[in-house]
């Protein structure tokens, strides 16, 4: 390979040069990866509270015993993209609840409607939990408020004894008290009917850290669910033996929108099929936004960068126009011409690319950490490391070195003007 | 080989000119040029200001083209579209040397580098290229330049003379067949000058290099194996 284009190519420019429009190139693509980041951190988060936590795909029937559903599960099992497919018992409702500690150390304690909360019941982990509660928070410990909340109960005949409720959009109990290692434990009381006269249920909830949702949430990877016999939560709903929906996990997530369409084509007509889209259909339309703003954003910065490229290169090349007719007069051709303007954008591209890369992750991080360390108090955060979706963001940079290539092509032209005899000519 | 390094048959340069009034000219520098050169030979081309030399020294270093005739260098032929820039361009860097009037070193880079230039555009490797130009560098500096590191200056750290002498060894670092030096004192105080002359008349006659200089000094044309006048488009021999 000639090495011309390189030697010259380095020097054409000069340092300074080269510094300010790397580190321009840099911050360019710094913003975009952070924003990349945040948009996919945003997308994960409605993805684990809502498709996690949730089946992907709902089926409502009419309640009815597990083994009448085997057909309409047949046929939905067959549908292209549905991994799974079980049938549930649903149930909803307003309940009166009420938190314990066992501990006895709480300072405040408020019963909220903030998030979806997925918790698991069985009757196995039930057994190890001691049954006596230390003290039952009292309006002395500031207990703020216990109100009245919808529920959604859900449980899965087909596992045997193990049954699984799902707290949706509505329960999160929040303990303010700095985490331990020993974990907090508590209990949360429910009574299961409809007016809350029904019989109550106590959930043991043992967390590591100080917020529940967090502990708690399917996007943890600690989950210490609740447990509970299947028999007695069917029982207390006065349901034994029935079911009411299927309870249906995809392969992608994304595409509940599409399968659902297709489940409903299977199904008759009365039943309602609802995707985990629709009740986060805002979310997701918020996602949307994020998304093209992002798009946007790259389109900006990385227009400016490979704009302010052009614009130094062509002040370059007006400065050194009459350089490069000397270089031509000894034998550069223009093809070699071409390639050194070609390498100045591919090295300038391919360094501020990389270093805004990193720059965007560590900034990402950083301010991941810092929040996770701002909200210690409320929140028991380990995952405090950012997920790094690298495709999009290589995707990113490799697109900001390309830009930053092309940014050379009109300024290549325009040098290649260059004419010795007129230039040479002008002493 | 043949003994005959440059051949001009029938050169002609046309300019159309536009007059204040709007109406087309033709302007003819170069009128017929029927010149050859002969291997080994430094030759002058002398002539008052304006009459075409630099453009004639233009057209033998493929610089600019012909409006008519025929140039030869070396047994190539050189019509006036028969070659593309890219083979002009790389005919030029083997074949010839440029020496300017004004240095026209590379600001931004030391006097090895601006050496190592020619020689990395044909292609040579880094550090062949900086041998060659260290031993130019040797042939054409004294010792005692070369050891207060005259070879890594950049030309603004250089006087006019020790430029000059750089662009001298930046037009052999190829070994052309031919050197085209336009002026090459033109722009040195009279001490100077002759000691660039006199460096680059030795050079010639060591390395056999066939020079074609233009030149207004006439001290500096006696000294020279032939001398040719151009006047009104048309080259004589004096």
């Amino acid at each position: 390979m000639n090495l011309f284009p390189r030697f010259y190519g380095a020097r054409l420019l000069g340092v300074r040069r080269f510094i300010l429009i790397v580190l321009s190139v840099m911050a360019g693509t710094a913003s975009i990866t952070f924003a990349i980041i945040a948009a996919n951190d945003f997308y994960k988060a409605i993805l684990a509270t809502a498709a996690g936590s949730r089946a992907h795909v709902v089926v409502h029937l009419p309640t009815s015993r597990v083994e009448d559903v085997g057909d309409v599960s047949a046929r939905v099992l067959k549908v292209a993209g549905v991994a799974q497919c079980e049938p549930a018992l649903r149930f909803e409702g307003n309940f009166q609840f009420e938190v314990k500690s066992r501990d006895g150390d709480l300072e405040f304690a408020d019963v909220m409607s903030t998030e979806v909360v997925g918790y698991e019941f069985t009757n196995a982990k039930r057994k190890d939990l001691p049954v006596a509660f230390d003290k039952v928070y009292s309006k002395a410990n500031r207990k703020s408020s216990a109100g009245m909340q919808p529920l959604d109960i859900m449980c899965n005949p087909e596992a045997g004894d193990v049954g699984r409720a799902i707290l949706s959009d509505t329960l999160a109990v929040r303990l303010f008290r700095r985490p331990r290692p020993s974990g907090n434990n508590f209990d949360v009381t429910l009574p299961l009917s409809a007016d809350g006269s029904g019989r109550n249920v106590t959930f043991h909830a043992r967390t590591a850290g100080a917020y529940l949702v967090n502990a708690l949430g399917p996007s943890s990877e600690r989950r210490d669910p609740i447990y509970i016999r299947l028999e007695e939560l069917q029982k207390a709903l006065g349901l034994e033996g029935r079911v009411n929906s299927l309870d249906v996990r995809l392969l992608d997530p994304g595409a509940a929108g599409a399968v659902r369409k297709l489940i409903a084509s299977q199904v008759p007509e009365a039943v309602k099929v609802v995707s985990w889209t629709e009740p986060e259909a805002d979310s997701l339309a918020f996602l949307s936004l994020l998304n093209f703003g992002v798009l946007s954003a790259v389109a900006i910065v990385g227009g400016t960068a490979a704009f302010s490229l052009c614009a130094i290169l062509f002040m370059v090349v007006a400065d050194k126009l009459k350089e490069i007719a000397v270089v031509s007069a000894l034998g550069a051709t223009p093809r070699l011409i071409q390639t050194m303007f070609v390498l100045i954008g591919a090295r300038i591209g391919s360094l501020g690319s990389i270093l805004g890369v990193c720059g965007g992750i560590v900034l990402s991080w950083g301010l991941s950490s810092r929040q996770a360390e701002l909200m210690s108090n409320f929140y028991n955060r380990a995952d405090d490391w950012i997920e790094i979706p690298w495709l999009q963001v290589s995707i990113a940079g490799l697109s900001m070195a390309l830009l930053c290539s092309l940014a050379t092509i009109l300024p290549c032209f325009w040098s290649l003007r260059a004419d010795p005899t007129r230039l040479l000519a002008q002493e | 080989m043949s003994d005959t390094i440059v051949s001009c048959t029938g050169i002609e340069k046309r300019f159309t000119t536009l007059s204040e009034r709007g109406e087309e000219s033709n302007l003819t520098i170069l009128d017929g040029i029927d010149f050859s050169l002969k291997r080994g030979y430094f030759t002058a081309i002398v002539g008052s200001s304006g009459c075409g030399k630099s453009t004639l020294l233009n057209i033998i270093g493929m610089l600019d083209r012909q409006s008519a005739g025929v140039l030869e260098i070396e047994g190539i032929t050189i019509g006036p579209e028969s070659r593309s820039a890219e083979e002009l361009c790389r005919m030029r860097n083997q074949k010839i040397g440029f020496v300017f009037q004004n240095h026209n070193l590379l600001p931004e880079m030391t006097a090895v580098q601006n050496i190592m230039i020619p020689l990395l555009i044909r292609g040579d490797g880094k550090k062949s290229a900086q041998a060659r130009a260290e031993e130019l560098m040797a042939e054409l500096f004294t010792k005692e330049e070369i050891d207060s590191g005259v070879c890594n200056r950049p030309p603004a750290k250089m006087s006019g003379g020790q430029c000059q002498r750089v662009s001298v060894a930046r037009a052999l670092s190829c070994q052309p067949a031919l050197i085209l030096a336009d002026e090459p004192t033109g722009s040195l105080d009279e001490k100077s000058a002759m000691l660039v002359f006199d460096m680059l008349h030795k050079i010639q006659r060591r390395h056999s290099l066939s020079v074609i200089m233009v030149t207004h000094d006439q001290a500096q044309a006696r000294k020279v194996d032939r001398v040719v006048r151009l006047a009104g488009g048309r080259l004589n021999e004096e």
